[in-house]
């Protein structure tokens, strides 16, 4: 099978806004217009989980969205990447500490590549993406399924999805 | 045959951003709906009033939302300059309106492109967004970012404009005229485009009154609302504004007045480059913010409204925003009620919600 | 500079909605919003609206010196968009507003009421 090449020419990315304020994802939307042109990659925005590559988060991840976050991680098949977009997205930025927010991705799931910004320049959310895309060759090249699978989904606290 | 209910939301890839409508629906037609519009709370009015000081709010209150920073920031720092009793210069005025004209551009050209989007007409996408790069490209050049400008400061902005920016900022936008109009005519006469948004999430003037509607959805029932002429905060009056109004109130009248609004935001900017006063670009302001106020200001969606008290401390005592999706909620809640499911997501998108100004 | 021309109308929570309903008209005016203040001791509520003609012009329908227990009247059957204002108060007030349910906003877990003032910002 080729599929790791078919992998490396087709990202799709599963894009959630978890409460940040519209900056990043307006930049999302510039992305995949003429000029920037994330499509040249592959990548296409695609709203289905089990389908998506690479899960783009956006914001600081406010209680409501913390059990549609988890839901949606693990939805996604195996290789999968997470990137987490946005000065808020690591462990909250300017909305750290507040009542209703969670302090950042990484505190619900695993984060593989940050993006820095706020809001990130669209060059430096395709930069974000092409390092997902090696990381995505990488993982698929272990070939390995988890095998503390049991012990995740503990740890994530998500026994009843 | 029975009902049928279908999510939208929160994740979905027409939204780009988290709220979720439960459409009940009989045959197609949708016959009631739940909104869940708290996914976006974080808390901001209570940190406005415990962890910000005044000087610091601003930074805080653009990042309510990124499509319209500059609007929060514009209601936030005209009513502390007249808690202040701060007189800004008139330069600062004129720049002022140039960004907030400028972000009413690429807002407005962004929702339409979106509305294009979800009928299923990419090509009008792709156009759109074209464009809308061109006065992303300016931006940048005036203020130093795409999203997050930060550009208002107390007593006036942070960054003035050189005469060669102001030559090359004028020639883009003479450039970008001609195009931008092609493109109103193409959402105007555009058959495909016509069939899945005329008649479609129709409002009525007196539905529009009824529900205190604002914005653009407002003036395109033909509604002669606008904060900009109800309410003097900067002076537009001298720079060639124009109230544009619609009557049809459905969802290509609401692309086409935002269509006439970009037109008009380009001409209030070469006006504004043409007759920029010289001046200070900044003053000191002293004292600390005492009484209340409050403040009307025209967001791309609509009018913002705040709420300042301040009791001479550091620390304001309350601080409310009322968003102009706030306002427009509730008719987009009962208007879904007969509609098709197919056009919900055309709905949606006209009316161009914001929920991270909206749950705050 | 700008110039908000201010007219405040005090009212008590049992004639608030009579008077709203004798001077409102959507034709005329513009229903703004609801906004609660916590002094401390006692909360400020106001019902804020705009002329649709005159320039500048905001009303304000005062209520002063409510318990944080008090009955708080729906203008729902007035205003139609009342009610995304009156769960906000029950939500984040802890009020008890007419048919307002709470949750809106805050999740079961979260701390409650946390805009009054003895209520921490900080988890």
């Amino acid at each position: 099978m080729k599929l790791n090449k078919f992998r490396k020419k087709s990202p799709w990315i599963l894009h959630y806004n978890t409460g940040g304020c519209n900056g990043c994802d307006i930049e999302i939307l510039a992305s995949l217009a003429p000029k920037y042109d994330i499509e040249r990659f592959g990548a296409l925005n695609k709203g289905n989980p089990k389908q998506a590559d690479i899960l783009l988060v956006t914001g600081p991840v406010t209680k409501r969205c913390k059990d549609v976050l988890r839901r949606l991680y693990l939805q996604m098949p195996e290789p999968k990447v997470v990137v987490a977009m946005g000065a808020c997205g690591h462990g909250g930025g300017v909305f750290r500490n507040f009542y209703h927010v969670e302090n950042g991705v990484d505190n619900i799931i695993p984060v593989d590549v940050w993006i820095p910004g706020c809001a990130p320049r669209p060059e430096a959310l395709i930069d974000g993406i092409v390092e997902a895309i090696e990381i995505l060759q990488t993982k698929s090249k272990e070939k390995e399924y988890i095998r503390n699978h049991n012990e995740i989904i503990d740890k994530l606290g998500a026994k009843d999805d | 045959m029975g009902k049928i209910t279908i999510p939208f939301g929160s994740q979905h890839v027409a939204l780009p951003e988290p709220v979720s409508f439960l459409f009940d629906t009989q045959n197609e037609i949708i016959s009631d709906v739940h909104v869940n519009l708290g996914y976006v709370h974080r808390g901001i009015e209570k940190a406005a009033i415990t962890k910000f000081d005044y000087t610091n709010l601003a930074f805080l209150l653009t990042r309510v939302c990124g499509l319209c920073s500059i609007t929060h920031a514009s209601g936030y720092i005209h009513g502390l300059e007249y808690l202040l009793n701060a007189e800004i210069s008139k330069r600062a005025e004129y720049l002022r309106m140039l960004v907030i004209e400028l972000d009413r551009m690429h807002s407005h050209l962004l929702a339409n492109g979106h509305v294009a989007e979800v009928v299923g007409y990419e090509n009008l996408f792709m156009q759109t967004f074209r464009y809308r790069e061109k006065v992303m490209e300016i931006l940048e050049r005036l203020t130093g970012n795409r999203v997050q400008f930060d550009y208002y400061t107390i007593g006036g902005v942070r960054r003035d404009i050189d005469l060669e920016d102001a030559k090359e900022i004028k020639k883009e936008l003479l450039e970008l005229k001609p195009k931008l109009e092609k493109l109103t005519e193409f959402f105007e006469t555009d058959y495909t485009f016509g069939l899945k948004t005329k008649n479609i999430g129709k409002i009525t003037k007196e539905m529009a009154l009824e529900y205190g509607v604002v914005g653009p959805i407002a003036r395109a029932s033909g509604v002669k609302t606008d904060a900009r002429a109800e309410y003097e905060y900067l002076p537009y009056n001298e720079i060639g504004y124009k109230l544009q109004t619609r009557k049809d109130g459905d969802v290509l009248a609401r692309n086409l007045v935002r269509q006439d609004e970009i037109l008009n935001s380009l001409e209030m900017c070469l006006n504004i480059l043409d007759n920029l006063p010289e001046g200070e670009i900044k003053v000191k302001t002293k004292g600390r913010p005492k009484g209340e106020v409050f403040v009307r200001v025209e967001a791309p969606r609509g009018e913002c409204f705040y709420y300042l008290k301040g009791n001479g401390s550091k620390i304001f005592e309350r601080v409310r925003i009322r968003v102009p999706t706030y306002a427009n909620l509730p008719i987009l809640k009962d208007l879904f009620i007969g509609e098709k499911y197919s056009d919900a997501q055309a709905i949606v998108l006209s009316f161009d919600p914001c929920m991270s100004c909206t749950a705050r | 500079m700008i110039n908000p021309q201010m007219e405040f109308i005090k009212v008590t929570l049992e004639n608030v909605k009579e008077t709203i309903k004798k001077w409102y008209d959507p034709n005329k005016y513009h229903y703004v919003t609801i906004n609660a203040t916590d002094t401390g001791e006692d909360i400020t509520i106001d019902w804020i609206f705009s002329d649709l003609k005159e320039k500048n012009k905001i009303y304000v329908f005062r209520a002063e010196n409510i318990g944080y227990k008090d009955f708080i009247p729906s203008i729902k059957d007035i205003v139609k968009i009342s009610w995304l204002a009156e769960f906000e108060l029950a939500d984040l007030f802890g009020l008890n507003v007419q048919d307002a349910p709470k949750g809106v906003f805050l999740e079961k877990e979260s701390i409650q009421a946390p805009l009054r003032k003895e209520t921490k910002w900080e988890k």
